[in-house]
């Protein structure tokens, strides 16, 4: 079943219109998607490679949309994805880089009160290898498999799956949280998501300097809250701190969040931290991977 | 973006919240005048946009004009971190009686804007023990709501109007200007109403464009390349660009030290993987830069320039995570900052992605021609092998 999404998810894409839309709509066919509407405001009627397309995402609701991804230019970003939240849509994917802070407040705060996973600013989205992908990412570097990957950096996640894939561990869901200080979904909830998922055997979590997510992981595998075998890669160890990087949320200061620090307390409840992310090759071999599904072609 | 304590305070003075009578100064003598004029005894304060100066003995405090000058002379021109000091904030030294600690600051964590507010303040107050801790609302908060916020800190009368004023400045200037932080560390509450003795501010780089009065953004707190870097992605917003410079290059490198290199990245988290990489085998960055989500040619020429015409650089060096974007294109522009800043040093170029084999023929095709003692590498090369070939050709450059 995987987690956050699998085959039955019925996917909204909102910009599917535009260019970026259209790509980003094959690219999730091609990693077995199912997408049922497109949302364009102005355009109702019209149809992308078979997709209808609606006003709204109410509409998009009534066709069987359950889960958004936005493909909008950023000045529209906020009202699109309001309306996703309004609508319950479950999960939302932004993928948009550069949310002023104060749109990124706004929206986690919609989203926690409405009840629904919102993954993202920045984030690259989520993928089921075999089954589903919501956001813009090759399919092929990913294979099917028990580890649950969870990422802060969109580009590191694919490096690190293509890793995987090629010692033989598949993944059950790769989810890139995004690499804003200000997300929805964050490192830990995703983690509390992959211990339930009865088809998950453990979780590889990269990390990096900045935020409080790893310790708040930390806290939950010493509250007994996760107890599936966590492994860990934390990114920064030199990078100098007081310094915002291009992942807004990679700052260590003075307060903390720094990498060593951050190493040490993940060590400290248990969690089996990796000097380098290519390590993740050594974590075992899982069984069910389905070998015939791999593709490294360009 | 981080700013100085003197343009925190600028800021702070727009919201009416006055700070000591103050100049800033960018030598010596001028220190020397400006305490002369403000009258002493006045505190001498690097700007450089770092929390606790005090600890790090970047706080002078003089007596006499004299002792402001030598004062001055040490802190003008010394780094702390790859920051140089160019100019000195002179004050007059105050005294009061109460003294608090006001911020207003983004936690990730929970997702909302903290205000905090504690008695004491001052170098080494630990903002966690603060009295008050709050998440404030969109809109902020109304003057009645913060004077019944204070009534844990015991504050009454005039001294607790005068911080309830400073807390709305900090609060308006935090939402108006999308800070992650303003805090003002320590507040005197004076006779004549609240001084912010202490500033800092950092503001979000996403929503510079939206601040009341951009033309009030200094500049001082980036270097020239962060400026350069910062104005181009401005004007071509195909994919990011971002550049920080970590060691300035007026900054003598210490003798024995590791050596510097230039580092260009795919990726924000594979350019922090890049620094562990560097750093295993005794590399030293000078720069963060990161050109990813489908940048233009034009734009990584300009990242690849302004890192390679780094005259402190002895390498360079290029990784990519597996990435979306057309690497071809990326080679493109790799090649034509090289060109534009004349690079031919030492170079190792590790490609992986889209479009890597076009990519790398690119790179190879510069180094055949120029000679470079470059070496190219593809995603069958990890960051540390990668960054190990680029020690090894410093090491043999070197003899």
């Amino acid at each position: 079943m995987a987690f956050l999404i699998d085959a039955d998810t019925r996917i909204v894409v909102q910009g599917l219109t535009g260019a970026t839309g259209r790509l980003g709509a094959e690219m999730m066919q091609a990693g077995g998607a199912k997408i049922v509407a497109g949302v364009t405001p102005g355009k109702r009627g019209e149809l992308v490679d078979g997709i209808p397309v609606f006003d709204t995402v109410d509409e998009a609701v009534e066709a069987g949309g359950t889960a958004s991804i936005l493909f909008v230019p950023a000045a529209l970003l906020r009202d699109a994805a309001l309306e996703a939240i309004e609508a319950g849509m479950d999960p939302i994917v932004l993928m948009v880089d550069g949310v002023p802070l104060d749109v990124s407040l706004e929206l986690v705060a919609a989203a926690e009160h409405r009840g629904v996973t919102l993954i993202g600013p920045n984030s690259p989205g989520v993928i089921s290898p075999g089954r589903s992908l919501l956001g813009a990412l090759r399919a092929e570097f990913y294979s099917p498999g028990t580890i649950a990957l969870i990422s802060r950096s969109g580009g590191m996640m694919t490096t690190i799956a293509y890793q995987l894939t090629l010692a033989g561990l598949g993944q059950s869901t790769c989810v890139g949280v995004g690499g804003d200080a200000v997300i929805g979904l964050d490192v830990s909830a995703a983690a509390l998501l992959a211990q339930n998922d009865p088809e998950t055997d453990r979780l590889l979590i990269f990390g990096e300097v900045g935020t409080g997510q790893e310790e708040r992981l930390a806290q939950l595998v010493r509250d007994g809250a996760i107890t599936k075998p966590v492994y860990a890669y934390i990114a920064g160890a030199a990078a100098p701190a007081g310094k915002r990087y291009s992942h807004a949320g990679a700052s260590a200061d003075e307060h903390g969040g720094g990498a060593e620090r951050k190493r040490s307390i993940l060590r400290d409840a248990g969690i089996t931290v990796l000097d380098r992310y290519i390590d993740a090759r050594g974590i075992g071999h899982v069984a069910s991977i389905e070998r015939g599904t791999r593709r490294h072609a360009w | 973006m981080r700013l100085t304590e003197a343009t925190s305070k600028a800021l702070l003075a727009r919201y009416g919240l006055p700070a000591p009578v103050g100049r800033s100064c960018e030598s010596p003598e001028q220190v020397g005048t400006a305490a002369e004029e403000i009258g002493c005894p006045v505190y001498v304060k690097a700007q450089i946009p770092y929390g606790d100066r005090a600890s790090l003995g970047l706080v002078v405090k003089a007596e006499t004009p004299e002792d402001a000058l030598i004062g001055a002379a040490e802190l003008i021109g010394s780094a702390v971190e790859g920051t140089v000091v160019t100019s000195v904030l002179v004050e007059a030294a105050i005294q009061a009686d109460v003294s608090v600690y006001v911020s207003a600051h983004v936690d990730g964590n929970v997702g909302a804007r903290i205000l905090r507010i504690g008695l004491g303040g001052g170098s080494g107050y630990v903002p966690e023990s603060a009295e008050v801790r709050i998440a404030v609302p969109r809109g902020g908060l109304e003057t009645f709501q913060i004077r019944g916020l204070l009534e844990p800190t015991g504050l009454t009368g005039p001294s607790r109007e005068a911080v309830v004023r400073a807390v709305q400045a900090v609060l308006r200037a935090a939402l108006e200007w999308h800070a992650y932080t303003i805090e003002v560390n320590p507040l005197f509450v004076t006779t004549s109403g609240p001084v912010a003795i202490d500033a800092k501010a950092e503001l979000d780089d996403y929503s510079l464009e939206l601040v009341p009065d951009p033309g009030l953004l200094p500049t001082e707190a980036e270097s020239p390349r962060e400026l350069a870097a910062r104005r181009f992605q401005a004007q071509d917003h195909r994919g990011s660009f971002r550049f920080v410079q970590l060691v300035d290059e007026a900054e003598a490198p210490p003798a024995g030290g590791p050596p510097l290199v230039g580092s260009h990245s795919v990726g924000g988290g594979e350019s922090l993987v890049v620094f562990d990489a560097l750093d295993a085998v005794g590399l030293r960055p000078a720069n963060y830069c990161d050109t990813s989500g489908a940048p233009s040619r034009a734009k990584v020429a300009f990242a690849a320039e302004l890192i390679a015409s780094q005259p402190h650089i002895e390498g360079f060096f290029f990784s990519s995570c597996i990435a979306n974007q057309p690497l071809s294109v990326t080679a493109g522009g790799l090649v034509d900052g090289f060109t534009a800043a004349g690079w031919h040093g030492p170079t190792v170029i590790r490609i992986a992605g889209n479009e890597e084999d076009l990519a790398r023929g690119v790179v190879e095709e510069w180094a055949r021609r120029t000679e470079a003692p470059a070496i190219v590498v593809g995603r069958e090369v990890d960051e540390w092998e990668a960054a190990r070939l680029l020690a090894d050709v410093l090491a043999v450059s070197s003899r």
